[in-house]
């Protein structure tokens, strides 16, 4: 008997009933997705959650495996959209520029300080568009190969390099400029 | 050996966790040196490598097992992992309080200098329980917000809306929140239109909603993300097994961040206002309970 059994064989497992291969998915994947999804979200809160939601759709989901992709491959996938989900039932507050200008701070004010939009690794991570974001955690932090998440994402090979490359600069760029998401720019 | 966007783009990965052969490494670097493009990618790579592995804590582990376990095993209503209902329910009921008391609240303070001020206040109070009335299961009827009885309204806005779920310490929320709202009207900057969005493209045109819209609950004594300019700050501050936090944004020349923390043992612990600068670490309790 072979002594680890793939995931495969244990999502098989599962299905008819068994109780130990639950446990033994669960305990190889979770740090993994948690951490995926931490890294995603940026709070351990809304990380816990999503986690939650990706193992849970994912055992609902167990029949319609069909191995075309490895267990952990697929997995990750419904953790980043559950991620998205997660990310786009809440509110998140963003300033944005006045359209009318009127409560812009006069210029010459310090608008560097005015900023106060602290943009740390994971809340850039947070603020690429959806699209972006998934190639990126999938590929940088999931480590899945560029084919890997074109299959399983339902993308072109071509559109997922390119959303892993510009994704990956916009990151740099939001790192760069922190006060990206404030009406600096505006002014400056 | 000299290398193209496309081929660097798909070595970086396997460049930052060092798993390239020496030639290729050598040939990644070389590239970094002189394009623009894929050194500004390697930033965003690094980036991301920078951050550690992170593992869930023994007790994360179980609620995380325990909850897939029952949805997936039984059709059943499973635990979140996130913090309880009965939290949610209560900070509902200090929402509409607040939003009252907030439209109220600077009516009667500033009521007698500024009466253009107060009728547009007036217009909004009504505006805002109309808002509040989208989502809170009974709120008081829009038309019956009095100018003199501030308190009260808010209380049976808070006991209409969650009936006996309110809770102890409600009252005093209602009450110290006002007070700090009085406390920011009374001071040198009165709260700007907050131009701001949330992820729904909803936008936010006036502060009395704004403030409604804005405050928000800190699960497990955290701060809410919406204040994600002095995220840090805050959270340092939050006293352990904080239930609940509010803040009102105002971006003014510099941002205006105030409300107050609630938690179930002590009651109201603090209520704050600041203008975080960098680092928000301006943000400061100005209040402790029972100082009022």
């Amino acid at each position: 008997m072979d002594p680890e059994p793939r995931d495969e064989e244990l999502l098989r497992r599962f299905l008819v009933g068994d109780q130990a291969a639950f446990a033994d998915l669960m305990g190889r994947h979770e740090d993994k997705i948690f951490s995926l999804a931490l890294r995603i979200t940026g709070d351990r809160s809304d990380a816990l959650d999503a986690t939650q939601d990706a193992f849970i759709s994912a055992f609902k989901k167990a029949r319609s495996f069909r191995g075309e992709s490895a267990f952990s491959t697929w997995l990750y996938r419904i953790a980043v959209n559950a991620c998205n989900d997660l990310l786009r039932k809440k509110k998140r507050f963003v300033l944005v520029e006045d359209p009318a200008g009127e409560h812009l701070p006069a210029p010459g004010t310090d608008v560097a300080t005015t900023a106060t939009v602290r943009i740390d690794v994971q809340r850039a991570l947070a603020a690429l568009p959806p699209d972006y974001r998934e190639a990126v955690a999938l590929h940088d932090l999931g480590g899945l190969r560029y084919e890997e998440i074109a299959e399983v994402t339902g993308t072109q090979l071509g559109t997922v390099k390119s959303r892993i490359s510009r994704g990956r600069r916009l990151l740099a760029e939001l790192l760069e400029q922190r006060d990206d998401l404030t009406p600096s720019k505006e002014v400056t | 050996m000299n290398l193209d966007h496309t081929h660097v783009t798909e070595q970086l990965a396997a460049y930052v966790r060092d798993e390239l052969g020496a030639d290729q490494a050598a040939a990644v670097r070389a590239h970094l040196e002189e394009c623009d493009q894929c050194r500004s990618e390697w930033i965003g790579v690094r980036a991301l490598a920078s951050l550690p592995e992170e593992r869930l804590g023994p007790s994360e582990r179980v609620a995380l097992r325990d909850a897939v376990r029952a949805r997936v095993q039984k059709k059943t209503w499973s635990r979140r992992l996130a913090p309880a209902l009965g939290a949610v329910g209560l900070i509902a009921v200090v929402v509409v309080g607040a939003a009252t008391i907030l439209s109220n609240g600077i009516v009667g303070t500033n009521g007698d200098g500024d009466s253009g001020e107060a009728q547009v206040a007036d217009d909004d109070a009504t505006e805002e329980q109309a808002l509040d009335a989208e989502s809170a299961p009974a709120p008081a009827p829009a038309g019956k917000a009095s100018r003199s009885e501030d308190k009260a309204v808010s209380n049976q806005a808070a006991t209409s809306a969650a009936g006996t779920a309110a809770g102890p310490g409600a009252e005093q929320a209602d009450a110290l929140f006002s007070a700090t709202l009085r406390y920011a009207e009374a001071g040198p900057l009165r709260p700007h239109l907050l131009s701001a969005r949330d992820t729904d493209g909803n936008a936010f045109e006036s502060p009395r909603r704004t403030l409604g819209r804005l405050l928000r609950v800190a699960p497990n004594g955290r701060w809410a993300e919406q204040i994600t300019t002095c995220n840090d700050a805050v959270t340092s501050f939050l006293p352990t097994g904080a239930r609940a936090a509010y803040a009102a944004v105002y971006p003014t020349d510099r941002l205006l961040v105030m409300g107050f923390v609630w938690s179930e043992e002590e009651g109201l612990r603090y209520a704050f206002w600041g203008w975080p600068a960098g680092d928000c670490s301006v943000v400061a309790p100005i209040y402790a309970s029972g100082s009022l």
